[in-house]
């Protein structure tokens, strides 16, 4: 019976809904350009172009670029190597905290150009209070995260966290156990603290929450969210650990992620209309960020 | 002086003008033929004005008496024992031997003034115009002045007056479903002419009255429009169920939000841009469902009066329309109502007299949707498993009452309220049972939005010439959602209970209060005059928390609310000059107090009209119209949490100043016409592209951007007025833009809902007294969206691949045509009960997929392609009604 009620509503919406072709508009091609400069770690800088919305495909990677990081005074450190493997530009210069990069990518075979700086952030101090604070029951344990950010008052500072979650997949043949896969996956975020929720950004993505130091710059702040803390171990899966992601962001990436959650928030709103994704590279798109992660682990027994 | 006295000085300088001009207004406030002389009658009365002793003379024989009221003034009361008199012995002894002649004049009035009271050169007639059958006044009713070739339109309370050069008076009066009256009589002195309708026994035609139809003083060229409660009833059902806004859309230079809702975009205005008023009570977010029906039940409503502009001096606050939504008074004559059921809802309506002086009437209706009976079984069944339960429901109810008083027949209290309210909730249950472990989980989450809104209104004719209203109101809207979940768990002897219960509530309250004068001057001016003060009070969230888990501290937050005093004073003048030209010179001042900034208002409103031949009008207008509150939303359909703000002193008032152009033509039963208008909007609002990130809790003002809106058209209109096949067509060519500072470049682009063709029509066959079949048909040109142009990769630490969408310019793709036909059939009979009518039909009976929106999306082959959803397939209808 329920199956028939399914069909009745899937046949409903099936008769009402109707595919059109993108309308085939003529654009000029342009470079897009992201890499995040992550603290203590080389570049990898990923150089694609645009494409129409009509074609089908997906973004070309741009292999034949030269690319190039640059220091705070305009001295070239290093020209990255293409990495067929990742599709990605490689570097063996390892980025500081505190200290100003600039990018660029060059292709004179389409006439690209283009490039983007940013500031690495300084670190945060962080550190989890209480990992194992349990505060709803029933059918979704929640597990909480009890966080204290030491906040540097010279600086303006941007913060995200996410969390991941590391599980075996156990796969089954004839009703036997066969293999087991390691996988894991971003987990959804939820909070009611203060400085969360009187802060907008946290309105347009689940996966991670983006916070500014407005309001506690220079203090101590503390911070408690958490998430639906997984069934650690079933027929299906067993969870090895969740793992915190405590980020400092520049400015740039900060205001990139903030305006990237908020255009993909609508992208699923029909009725709204399309907002611009911020961009700090001049002669074409995508960002120059930078960020210094920190991260901590709870394992499951 | 600091600023905030002068706020003071202002209000009170407001008050003082309002309550001044109160007093003022209250201030202002023998031929007989021998089959009459020898009618008799008995009188029974103990202490009776003479007023009440000539109404009962009236009601015996039918015969009216006319008279001052002051030519009464010195009279005694009377009683009598049941005496019999005729009427030459009765006027003998009361009127004649008290110096008071009268005379009588064909067919059945009796003229009463004092002996050589000089006869007045010329006459004020006037009085009220009421269904036979239930004493009800109806409101645009048409009187035409047969010998002077010119008409008039009583006004929202049924009233009419005009003045007459001759003695000789001939008049004709209509009304859609009534049987046409001619009066024709001698004038000796003024008049007070109360004129009662018999209904047409053969089906109401559908038509639309359109006040430009008769060379009226009351016109304001052909911009206003007023349908009658039975038309809405008939038009454009959904589910069964008519609608009082989907029934406007059908009108040139009205179109919908989108497929089935009945928000209003007219003549390129926003929805938030037009002032509805129910009984005079300003409402917001007047819709159901997410905006699929209005909130006004079809079957209490007696006229909807939508003015597009130019527009008239006492309406303001609002740029784009005003629909004035009139509700019935309630029979006179006895108790009775009706009872409909459809698929969408059902509704009850009860009215008639109170006491058996019948000065008293009321009504009362309700109604309620079916949805939650209907699909709800569908939803939880499918949701639900062996151990969680799933319960949801939809539903929504309209409460209406009203109850009238009248003194005396020009004196009258008006009584209205209204409530109405949407549900929605959704019941998540889990359940665990076994020896070891007992657990009980609910989770409930509810949301809730709807109107209230309470008024009164007194009327008073005050002579032949003028009538006074003047009402207070309060009104409401709240929306507000909740959760509470719990968890018990007993495990052995232990039991657990943890609870957190999360409200957050938002309202918006209006009181206000306004006086309304329109005066006759003499026959070649008239005179509306009034003010109204209405105190705006927003208060945009309360949130409370509560919670026994230990790191969840009970807290209330209240955002900020916002308190805003709109006051202003009008006036309208209606010259007319020469025999073919009628002048409406006016204007609207307000003053809008906010925090520390005052907002003041001049608003001038003109309109000619011109008689180029007795069926050809030429009419031209202008208007200002000023608006101090917004609604943001960066949805394109009305959503019940829409925020609305009022003007502060860094966002400025919308204005809206609007030119029209209009030529009618009327002949018989056949009516046409051209409208052209042109209006410039400013300090329009729109979300900027990219919020400020950085702040925290960031005021509204740094979301928004304030720009300038252009809608400029021509509509065409034709229409069939009476006879077996009625209906009306309109088309409408337009162009609406939208100009900011920081977005698409700064160029202009179109309005998102802009039609550049909009065609709709609507016809009704009467195929015997039974029957009748109506078709409406609607085209109009796709609306503009935006478009991604490119796609970029993204890079993101929480999402493996991500498309960034580049916009293309703004509003630059234009959505499928909407195409749309409907078919209703309603068979009419009379059965023991009373009249009963059974309803089918079919919305959208073409079965055409018009789109509701259209996304980007990805297909089966993981092709990009625009996804087009369409809301509404063909959909059957069926209701029936029953009226005792």
């Amino acid at each position: 019976m329920k199956n028939s009620y399914l069909y009745i509503i899937l046949l409903l919406l099936v008769s009402c809904i109707k595919e059109l072709p993108f309308p085939d508009k003529p654009f000029e091609k342009g470079i897009t350009l992201n890499t995040i400069l992550e603290v203590g770690k080389p570049i990898r800088v990923h150089v694609s172009e645009t494409f129409a919305p009509s074609s089908n495909g997906q973004a070309s990677i741009i292999p034949n670029a030269t690319v190039k990081l640059f220091d705070s005074i305009g001295n070239v450190l290093e020209v990255l190597s293409f990495e067929s493997q990742s599709a990605n530009y490689v570097g063996k210069t390892i980025i500081e905290n505190g200290t100003l990069y600039k990018v660029d990518a060059d292709e004179p075979t389409s006439l690209y150009y283009c490039e983007g700086s940013d500031r690495t952030p300084l670190k945060a101090a962080s550190f989890i209070v209480d990992t194992s604070n349990l505060t709803f029951q029933g059918l979704e344990n929640f597990f909480q995260f009890d966080i204290i950010l030491s906040d540097d008052p010279n600086e303006r500072n941007f913060y995200q966290f996410y969390c991941k979650r590391s599980y075996f997949e156990y796969i089954y043949k004839n009703g036997v156990l066969s293999d087991s896969v390691l996988l894991s996956e971003i987990m959804d975020l939820k909070t009611n603290d203060f400085w969360f929720v009187r802060n907008n950004n946290i309105q347009y993505s689940r996966k991670e929450l983006l916070l500014v130091d407005e309001g506690f710059a220079g203090q101590v702040a503390f911070l408690k969210f958490g998430t639906y803390r997984p069934k650690v171990k079933t027929e299906l899966e067993r969870t090895l650990s969740i793992t915190l992601f405590v980020n400092s962001l520049s400015l740039n990436h900060f205001i990139y992620s903030s305006s990237l959650n908020e255009h993909i928030f609508y992208q699923s709103d029909p009725f709204s209309q399309s907002t611009t994704v911020f961009s700090n590279i001049r002669g074409g798109f995508g960002i120059v960020g930078s960020s210094h992660s920190d991260s901590l682990v709870y394992e499951f027994e | 002086m600091t600023i905030k006295v002068k706020h003071q000085i202002i209000h009170r300088l407001f008050a003082i003008v309002f309550f001044l001009f109160l007093s003022f207004t209250y201030l202002n406030a023998a031929n007989l033929p021998d089959s009459i002389a020898q009618k008799s009658f008995i009188l029974h009365t103990k202490k009776a004005s003479i007023e009440k002793v000539l109404d009962e003379i009236s009601n015996q024989t039918g015969l009216m008496f006319s008279y001052r009221i002051s030519t009464l003034s010195d009279f005694n009361r009377f009683s009598f024992s049941k005496k019999s008199f005729t009427f030459e012995s009765f006027l003998q002894q009361v009127f004649v031997s008290n110096g008071i002649t009268y005379t009588f004049i064909a067919p059945n009035v009796i003229v009463l003034k004092p002996q050589n009271a000089p006869s007045p050169k010329s006459f004020v007639v006037s009085g009220v115009i009421t269904d036979s059958i239930s004493g009800e006044r109806l409101v645009g009713a048409n009187i035409f002045l047969v010998l002077e070739k010119r008409g008039i339109i009583s006004n929202n309370e049924g009233f009419y007056s005009f003045i007459q050069k001759s003695d000789s008076l001939l008049i004709q009066v209509s009304y859609v479903g009534f049987v046409t009256k001619t009066i024709e009589l001698k004038l000796g002195s003024n008049l007070r002419l109360d004129i009662t309708l018999n209904q047409n026994m053969l089906l109401s035609p559908v038509i639309v009255s359109n006040n430009n139809e008769n060379t009226s003083m009351n016109q304001d060229g052909g911009n206003t429009i007023t349908l009658k409660g039975k038309q809405i009833t008939e038009i454009s059902p959904l589910f069964g169920e008519a609608d009082v806004f989907r029934t406007l859309q059908l009108l040139p230079g009205v179109q919908s939000v989108g497929e089935g809702t009945p928000g209003l975009y007219v003549r390129g205005g926003s929805p938030d841009q037009n002032l509805v008023l129910l009984d005079g009570v300003q409402l917001y977010n007047p819709v159901h469902i997410f905006g699929f029906y209005s909130i006004f039940n079809p079957g209490i409503v007696s006229n909807v009066t939508l003015s597009k502009g130019p527009f008239a001096a006492k309406h303001g606050g609002r740029l784009s329309s005003v629909i004035d939504i009139v509700t019935k008074d309630g029979s006179n004559q006895k108790i009775k109502g009706e009872a409909m059921l459809g698929i969408m809802g059902s509704r009850l309506l009860i009215e008639g007299p109170i006491g058996k002086s019948k000065k008293t009437t009321f009504l009362a209706s309700a109604r309620r949707s079916h949805i939650d009976f209907l699909l709800s079984p569908f939803v939880d069944a499918t949701l639900s498993t062996q151990n969680a339960g799933f319960l949801s429901a939809y539903y929504f109810y309209d409460l209406n009452a009203k109850v009238v008083h009248r003194f005396n027949k020009n004196s009258k209290l008006i009584l209205n309220f209204y409530n109405g309210q949407d549900k929605v909730s959704l019941n998540n249950t889990f359940k665990l049972d076994n020896p070891q472990r007992q657990i009980q989980e609910k989770d409930f989450q509810n949301f809730t939005w709807g109107n209230t809104a309470v008024s009164a209104k007194w009327q008073q004719i005050i002579s032949a010439k003028s009538i006074l209203r003047v009402s207070s109101w309060y009104s409401s809207y709240n929306f507000g959602n909740g959760s509470e979940y719990s968890f018990l768990e007993t495990v052995g002897s232990n039991t657990t209970l943890n609870f957190f219960d999360y409200e957050f509530k938002s309202n918006i309250q209006d009181i206000g209060s306004r006086v309304d004068l329109d005066y006759f001057v003499f026959k070649k001016w008239a005179i509306n005059i009034g003010a109204h003060t209405i105190n705006h009070s927003f208060q945009p969230g309360v949130t409370t928390l509560t919670s026994n888990l230990p790191n969840l501290e009970p807290e209330k937050t209240v955002n900020k609310s916002n308190n805003g005093l709109e006051s202003a004073f009008y006036f309208d003048n209606q010259f007319k000059m020469g025999r073919n030209t009628v002048l409406n010179v006016g204007a609207h001042f307000s003053v809008f107090s906010v925090e520390n900034t005052n907002y003041f208002s001049f608003q001038p409103r003109f309109s000619l009209v011109r008689y180029l031949t007795k069926k050809l009008t030429l009419s031209a207008g202008y208007s200002k119209m000023q608006q101090f509150m917004h609604l943001l939303t960066n949805s394109t359909i009305g959503i019940p949490s829409d925020l609305w703000i009022l003007s502060s002193e860094n966002i400025a008032p919308q204005t809206n100043n609007q030119w029209n152009l209009s030529l009618h033509y009327k002949k018989k039963s056949f009516v046409a016409g051209i409208d052209a208008f042109s209006k410039r909007m400013e300090n329009v609002l729109e979300y900027r592209d990219g919020a400020n990130y950085l702040k925290t809790n960031s005021n509204w003002e740094e979301k928004i951007v304030s720009g300038i809106g252009n809608s400029n058209g021509i509509e065409f209109y034709v229409e069939k007025t009476w006879g077996r096949f009625t209906g009306w067509a309109g088309y409408c060519l337009s162009k609406s833009t939208r100009q900011f500072e920081e977005i698409n470049n700064g160029e202009p682009f179109l309005f998102r809902y802009d039609r550049r063709h909009d065609v709709s029509s609507t016809a009704s066959y009467n195929i015997n007294k039974h029957s009748v079949i109506s078709i409406n048909y609607v085209f109009a040109t796709g609306t503009p969206i935006t478009l991604p142009e490119q796609i970029y990769s993204g890079i993101s630490s929480t999402q493996p691949v991500v498309d960034i969408y580049l916009p293309g310019k703004r509003n630059d793709f234009i959505m499928p045509n909407y195409h749309r036909m409907d078919i209703n059939y309603s068979h009419h009979k009379v059965n023991n009960w009373g009249k009963r009518v059974w309803s089918f039909g079919f919305y959208n009976a073409s079965n055409r997929q018009n789109p509701f929106f259209i996304t980007p999306a990805f297909n089966d082959e993981g092709q990009r392609i625009l996804r087009q959803v369409t809301l509404f397939p063909i959909i059957p209808s069926i209701s029936y009604k029953q009226e005792f």
